[in-house]
Parts: structure tokens; C-alpha cells; sequence
């Protein structure tokens, strides 16, 4: 019962960590300060990540996002003119209409969420605790779900893995083309 | 009592409509791009969630969030080129001012 606390408390204090720097990064007026505070949003779902005991998923959710699609980013901000101080349209049009509908589909996802006891199957326990199901998830170490991993992504999931790969090489090839090219005018 | 995947739930859709009030008020390209980043966490949040809770033997969701996050890096890998191409034809990042191809 006291783990259980312990798991509400990191799951608290990690929401609004994540939620705080989120609402940071659609208000920001400097687009640097924006990505930095991306940054803390993209590690404080790695810690929920760690909270699922998705703990690969973790790692390379810091690993991808953390260390390369910021640094990307990074880039992208200092390649383009408006690096420190007010970008000139950085902010922003239109706040009330997005409220509008940023709030109209929250209250549809709620409204889904509370009726959603119908789809869930019938083995579901909604009030297991966490830590114990974190525990019985893990199987022996991390080892567990490093390993579960890999074999999935060789036996069940060989297919979409190798297509995935493919779509990387595209995305690279495209990438090069499409930023050189224009250069080249 | 709510379980802990009904949280989970409730965060990934507060993060994503604060992804969307980004998308809709944001007039800088890479601003934009980084909201789209915010809300594929968000998706990546659910999938992670429900997989632990509804199948909690089998590894299904987070392999569709690493899926996830793989897109999602060959996404901004392309979105970004993209950006650093249209900002050395145009000098320029802001979607109103990209309107060539409004007709």
C-alpha cells in the first residue's frame, strides 16, 4: 500500500511537471525558450514511460526524442532567423478560437472516456494497484522487456520492422534531397 | 477510486488539446512542428497505457509506440528540411506569409 503511494505521488508530480512545460510550449513568445521546455516535456514522459515499467521505452524515448529530434529542431530554430528575442509571428492568432477548440475536443474525449467501461473486455481489473501490476509485468529484471522487445520485433512484428526501416531510409535520402537542392539555387 | 489508466488517459488528452491549441495559434512553421511532437507523445502516453493495462502480458503497446516514435523522427526529419528549404527561397518561416501555392 505505501509503494502504491509512492507511484500516485511520482504519477502527480510528473503530470503536472509534463503538463506545465506543455502549456509553456504553445504560449511561449521566444521559440527557444519553446524548445527547451519541449525538451523537459519529452523527458518527463519518459518518466511515465518508466512508470508503465516500459522501461526500453523509456530509454528510447530520451535516447530519440531528448538527444535527436531536439537537436533537430535545435537546427531547424538556429537555420532560420528568428533565434533569440520576439520572432515577428511567433504569437499568435486566433487564442479564443483555440481554446475553443482545444476545450470542445478535452470534453469529447471525456465524454468518451466516461463511457468507455463498455469496450473495455471483461477480464479487466480497473482496481488493481499499480505497483502490483508493474511488478507482475515485469517479468525477472530489464532485461525482461528489452528482451520481450527484440523478440517481437524479429518473430511477430518482422514485417512493419523492415518496413519501418525502409521509411527511414526514404525519410534520409528525402531529407538531403529536399534541404540540398534548394541550396543549390 | 479511477484506475491508473483512466489517469493516463485524461493526461494524454489534456496534453494533446494543449498540442492543438498550439497548432491553431502558432504561425511559426517549426512552432507548429513542435506541437505536432507534443501531441504524438501524447498518442505514444495512450498506447503505452492501455497495452500495459488491457494486455498486460503481451509487449503489443509499446511496440506500436516505438513504431510511433520511429514515424514520428522520420516526420521531423523531412518537416525540418522542409522548413530550412522554404526559409532559403522565402526568408521566412511564417505559414501566412507561404501562400504561393494559395491560388
Amino acid at each position: 500500500m505505501g509503494r502504491d503511494v509512492v507511484w500516485w505521488a511520482f504519477f502527480y508530480l510528473i503530470s503536472a511537471f509534463v503538463l506545465f512545460n506543455a502549456i509553456i510550449v504553445v504560449t511561449s513568445p521566444t521559440l527557444f525558450r519553446c524548445l527547451l521546455h519541449l525538451m523537459l516535456v519529452f523527458i518527463g514522459v519518459a518518466g511515465l514511460f518508466l512508470l508503465q515499467g516500459a522501461i526500453f521505452l523509456a530509454g528510447v524515448q530520451v535516447l530519440i526524442y531528448t538527444g535527436g529530434v531536439t537537436t533537430l529542431i535545435l537546427f531547424a530554430v538556429m537555420l532560420s532567423e528568428e533565434v533569440v528575442g520576439k520572432g515577428r509571428a511567433l504569437v499568435s492568432r486566433g487564442k479564443g478560437m483555440g481554446i475553443v477548440v482545444a476545450a470542445c475536443f478535452l470534453v469529447l474525449m471525456f465524454a468518451l472516456y466516461s463511457s468507455c467501461v463498455v469496450f473495455l473486455p471483461p477480464t479487466y481489473e480497473a482496481h488493481i494497484s499499480p505497483v502490483a501490476q508493474f511488478v507482475a509485468k515485469a517479468p525477472s529484471s530489464a532485461m525482461g522487456n528489452v528482451e520481450a522487445f527484440g523478440v517481437a520485433l524479429l518473430t511477430q512484428f518482422l514485417v512493419p520492422f523492415e518496413f519501418v526501416s525502409v521509411l527511414i531510409l526514404v525519410a534520409i535520402v528525402g531529407a538531403i534531397t529536399v534541404a540540398r537542392l534548394s541550396g543549390s539555387k | 477510486m479511477i484506475s491508473s489508466m483512466m489517469h493516463y488517459l485524461i493526461l494524454s488528452a489534456m496534453l494533446f488539446s494543449i498540442g492543438i491549441y498550439g497548432i491553431l495559434t502558432r504561425r511559426n512553421a517549426i512552432a507548429i512542428l513542435m506541437c505536432i511532437e507534443l501531441m504524438l507523445n501524447a498518442v505514444n502516453l495512450n498506447f503505452v497505457a492501455i497495452g500495459a493495462h488491457l494486455t498486460p502480458n503481451q509487449i503489443t503497446g509499446q511496440l506500436f509506440a516505438a513504431f510511433v516514435i520511429t514515424v514520428a523522427a522520420a516526420e521531423a526529419c523531412i518537416g525540418f528540411a522542409l522548413i530550412i528549404a522554404i526559409y532559403r527561397n522565402f526568408e521566412k518561416v511564417s505559414v501566412d506569409d507561404i501562400n504561393i501555392m494559395r491560388w
